[in-house]
């Protein structure tokens, strides 16, 4: 059974092209784009890995990251997180709260790949 | 790619305090990766549907034109003379110019529909990018909607025979008070003494909509003179504040400001606020003045950096003017 990846992302065509690279690639793949919402989304789908990104509308990808690391169902549920500022203080940021691992937009295709697959493997 | 991503880490601290430079590159950045990502599928994809294959492509097309508008924008904001204030640089400030070259009245639309808009922003002078003529699009929407709500002769005979007083116009047309001082800002500007200024923030101060009145400095980008009864007003949504401003210069204004909730104030969700402050020039009417006598008066400045009351309470940062004391 392909395992499943939640993407939280607000760009419709980064949604558009990272659901088809995954799905091409053998992953289930689902998506959300409200972070007020995104806690709620992670727990009804439960997916095996969350793309998070850090710039959405309502709540910040750190806000939810913090949020999930702070419940025992996903304190170890693997995440991504993306973000387009590329500034060391995110990237730290990202590390501090328990990301799993972090990406810097623009990103290839096969970077992506390599990150979701080893995180998931 | 590498060189963008260099550039923006080396203008971090810039990108902390220049909203506008900030949400530029995020977008821009943005924008290259859904077309480095969707290029490279079809680039690398063997066989891919032809109707798949259009999306991809039209995708492309739609971050590029996003991409252009971005550029541009930004060369702008960078080609902009300091003291150039006519130069544009974000959306808003487009809108500004736009809603400046109609005199912010739009006959048009004055019995105009929801058609009529488009023609209007069509010809836009000033709307160059698509977000300005998203902004844009929702200001004549509800400039229409104003419209409707109060029709224009019957607003001006009102006003006129109220000496456009906002809480009368209000109870008359059955509005509230932000649509009131909108339709003033809107009105005419040869049809109406006196003229009218108007600022709209959100709850951040973030500027969403300006009408200058000469000699009165509207904020441009926030960070304005905290004492400004627009932002008395977010504390306390739903009370109107009334004061004369009197600026270094001796100029004065009467301002009155209101601020609404957007949406369910009674949600979860953070509150979403709209403050709004229209201003008229403030000549004292003797006895005869009532209420407006009465109003407190506010001493205020543009900026704290520039604002020569040195004592001022709400004061953020030193003014210029105390190392020349």
């Amino acid at each position: 059974m392909a395992k499943h990846v939640l993407l939280i992302e607000d760009e419709p065509n980064i949604i558009e092209a990272i659901s088809f690279i995954l799905r091409q690639d053998g992953w289930k793949v689902s998506t959300h784009s409200d972070g007020t919402k995104a806690v709620a989304e992670i727990a009804r789908v439960a997916p095996d890995l969350v793309i998070l990104d850090v710039m959405l509308p309502g709540r910040s990808g750190f806000e939810i990251l913090q949020d999930l690391r702070s419940r025992a169902e996903t304190e170890k549920l693997p995440v991504l997180m993306l973000t387009a500022k590329g500034q060391t203080r995110d990237r730290q940021a990202a590390q501090d709260l328990g990301a799993s691992h972090y990406m810097t937009k623009p990103f290839s295709n096969q970077e992506m790949l390599d990150v979701v697959r080893g995180l998931i493997a | 790619m590498q060189a963008l991503e260099a550039t923006v880490e080396g203008l971090s601290d810039r990108l902390t305090h220049d909203p506008f430079l900030s949400e530029s590159l995020h977008a821009m950045l943005s924008s290259v990766t859904a077309i480095q990502a969707t290029s490279g599928i079809l680039a690398q994809t063997q066989e891919l549907e032809p109707l798949q294959q259009r999306r991809f492509q039209a995708n492309i097309y739609d971050e590029s034109a996003r991409l252009s508008d971005l550029s541009q924008s930004l060369a702008r904001y960078f080609d902009r003379p300091a003291d150039d204030v006519q130069a544009t640089s974000t959306p808003l400030d487009e809108v500004d110019v736009f809603l400046s070259a109609n005199n912010h009245h739009f006959p048009a639309l004055e019995v105009g529909t929801v058609g009529a808009v488009e023609k209007v922003i069509a010809g836009g002078e000033g709307l160059v990018s698509q977000a300005a003529r998203s902004i844009a699009r929702g200001l004549l929407l509800q400039y229409v909607h104003d419209a409707e709500t109060m029709p224009l002769d019957a607003f001006l005979t009102t006003g006129r025979d109220v000496n456009f007083e906002t809480s009368r116009l209000a109870q008359h047309f059955g509005v509230a008070l932000p649509s009131i001082f909108r339709r003033l800002a809107f009105l005419p500007q040869s049809e109406v003494d006196p003229r009218f200024g108007l600022i709209q923030c959100d709850a951040s101060g973030a500027v969403l909509l300006r009408k200058s009145l000469h000699g009165f400095a509207l904020p441009r980008y926030g960070a304005a003179c905290s004492l400004l009864p627009l932002y008395q007003a977010l504390g306390r949504p739903h009370i109107a504040f009334r004061a004369v401003l009197q600026t270094p210069d001796d100029i004065s204004v009467m301002a009155e400001a209101f601020c609404i909730y957007l949406g369910d104030p009674g949600s979860d969700a953070p509150p979403i606020l709209r403050a709004t402050m229209v201003i008229r020039p403030y000549q004292p009417l003797g006895r005869a003045g009532g209420s407006q006598n009465t109003l407190p008066v506010l001493r205020v400045g543009s900026s704290c950096r520039v604002c020569p009351h040195l004592a001022c309470a709400a004061r953020r940062e030193p003014s210029i003017h105390a190392a020349s004391n």
